[in-house]
């Protein structure tokens, strides 16, 4: 990426049918997924049948029963994949998964406020506003009064990929850099096969993980890289 | 608590002195469970009565997100705070596409707000949320991936691929000290580690140089992989096996 982030994670997100209480941090350090230390350091929000959501150094981690999702901000982002694959690759394998979601973020510093607002507008032009475009930007003497775009989703439907799912980025300011930050993140996502009632397992979502985590990453972080490369097209 | 209980032939209601607080009927599910239903509208704003001894099911948004009752080991509460605070907090952050992270937005209030994000709000949080911008970021710059190829006292030796930049592979020589007490065990020849070097981004805006090796905790091949491995293996053997090397008995006989 062309820009150094100031902020930067990754997260895997599964729908499908989950037994929340199994997902204790020492369930995860008997099955060798985590280290000793990383599951006496846990901090534990709740461990519930419906529902469990714990943080570890590196990770932060939330089940229902429909819905695991585990993400993380510390490099080596691969940690999560790993402590994923291994979870529902090896132990939990009768546990239907029917999408899956490899998220990629990251906030990044542009400079200034009118670099991050000339972005903003070339990606969501006023004049399509009519007589209310103009009025949209405000008074420029008053920053905190500044208006724009707040946010912005843009779907690829057609993955090209032979897999059923979509590519979706959103673009907004970041509320880590309030001043001059832009926040992007990408959800790739994916459907696991074209019946969920005749997925009985998380094989076919594991083999999707496992073999598309790095496309996946690159990918996204490719298309964060587009956004980035507006602060140079905005000069021309 | 301020609730009342009536039950007529087909459903049970429930209703409360607070103006507003629950407006759905509460409706007669199985033959022992009842299914509480929050409407979207801010609906349950103190944990429903206490007097019930069968189950229960909550639902945060349109579509029931459980779909077996909760528990019944409860003597107070029918939802305990915390359950209720993390499903609620799960479903206002559930984001339109399924996958995607999970979002904390400030819309504007008054706005109309898609399904997923319907607010439910009947309890405080239990914690206050996490500011991030008030914690360090370590921000990795560029990462390589390691294979062990010699254990030494205290020191290990490894070959390592650049996964940022297309350079040569290296060999890097590193300290055991430099590893995470529940990773060293890990350290063994033929261990796959990752070595992340970047900065650590201070709230401040102060940055400091920082790395970090993580040894990879991969799944064990299981008996589906070596079958895989053993199929790909027997079709690169046909694919080869058919064709014309320069050591072939064919190609041999042409010299």
């Amino acid at each position: 990426m062309r820009i150094e982030p100031e902020a930067s994670a990754a997260g895997i997100v599964l729908i499908g049918s989950f037994n929340p209480r199994i997902f204790r941090p020492e369930w995860f350090k008997a099955m060798g997924i985590i280290g000793d230390a990383d599951a006496e350091s846990a901090k534990v929000r709740i461990v519930h049948e419906a529902v469990t959501a714990f943080s570890l150094d590196w990770a932060n981690l939330h089940v229902d029963q429909n819905r695991f999702g585990i993400d993380t901000s510390d490099p080596p982002l691969i940690r999560i994949h790993d402590a994923v694959l291994t979870a529902f690759k090896q132990f939990l394998i009768h546990t239907p998964v029917y999408q899956l979601g490899i998220n990629r973020t990251v906030h990044f510093s542009v400079g200034s406020f009118d670099v991050r607002d000339a972005i903003g507008k070339l990606l969501a032009p006023r004049e399509p506003w009519g007589e209310w475009g103009p009025k949209i930007s405000g008074d420029p003497q008053k920053p905190q009064l500044r208006g724009g775009m707040k946010s912005l989703l843009m779907s690829q439907l057609d993955r090209g990929d032979g897999y059923k799912g979509s590519i979706n980025a959103r673009v907004e300011p970041s509320a880590l850099r309030p001043a001059d930050g832009i926040f992007v993140e990408v959800n790739d996502h994916f459907f696991v096969g074209d019946d969920p009632t005749k997925i009985l397992g998380s094989e076919p979502a594991m083999n999707i993980l496992e073999s598309e985590w790095s496309t996946s990453i690159t990918r996204s972080e490719w298309i964060i890289d587009q956004v980035m490369a507006l602060r140079e097209r905005r000069k021309k | 608590m301020n609730s009342l209980v009536s039950i007529n032939s087909t459903a049970l209601h429930l209703n409360s002195s607070d103006p507003g607080t629950l407006n759905q009927p509460v409706r007669h599910g199985w033959s022992e469970n009842f299914l509480v239903t929050a409407s979207h509208h801010g609906t349950l704003k103190q944990p429903i009565g206490h007097g019930w001894s069968e189950n229960l099911l909550l639902t945060t948004s349109n579509q029931p997100t459980l779909m077996q009752p909760i528990g019944h080991e409860w003597s107070e509460n029918i939802l305990p705070f915390a359950v209720a605070d993390e499903l609620h907090k799960a479903a206002l952050m559930r984001p339109p596409l399924e996958t995607a992270p999970s979002v904390d937005r400030p819309f504007a209030e008054t706005m109309n707000l898609l399904p997923h994000q319907q607010q439910v709000a009947f309890l405080p949080p239990a914690a206050p949320a996490v500011d991030v911008s008030k914690r360090p970021s370590f921000v990795g710059l560029q990462e390589w991936e390691g294979v062990v190829t010699e254990i030494r006292d205290r020191a290990f030796t490894a070959r390592l691929m650049d996964l940022t930049h297309p350079n040569p592979d290296e060999e890097g020589e590193f300290c055991t000290d430099e590893i995470s007490e529940d990773d060293l065990n890990l350290v063994v020849p033929g261990a796959i580690f990752r070595w992340s070097v970047g900065v650590l981004k201070m709230p401040g805006g102060a940055k400091r140089p920082t790395s970090q090796i993580v040894f990879r905790r991969l799944p064990q091949w299981t008996k589906r992989d070596l079958e895989r491995a053993d199929g790909v293996a027997k079709e690169l053997l046909n694919a080869f096996g058919t064709m014309k090397t320069p050591d072939s008995d064919e190609a041999r006989s042409t010299r």
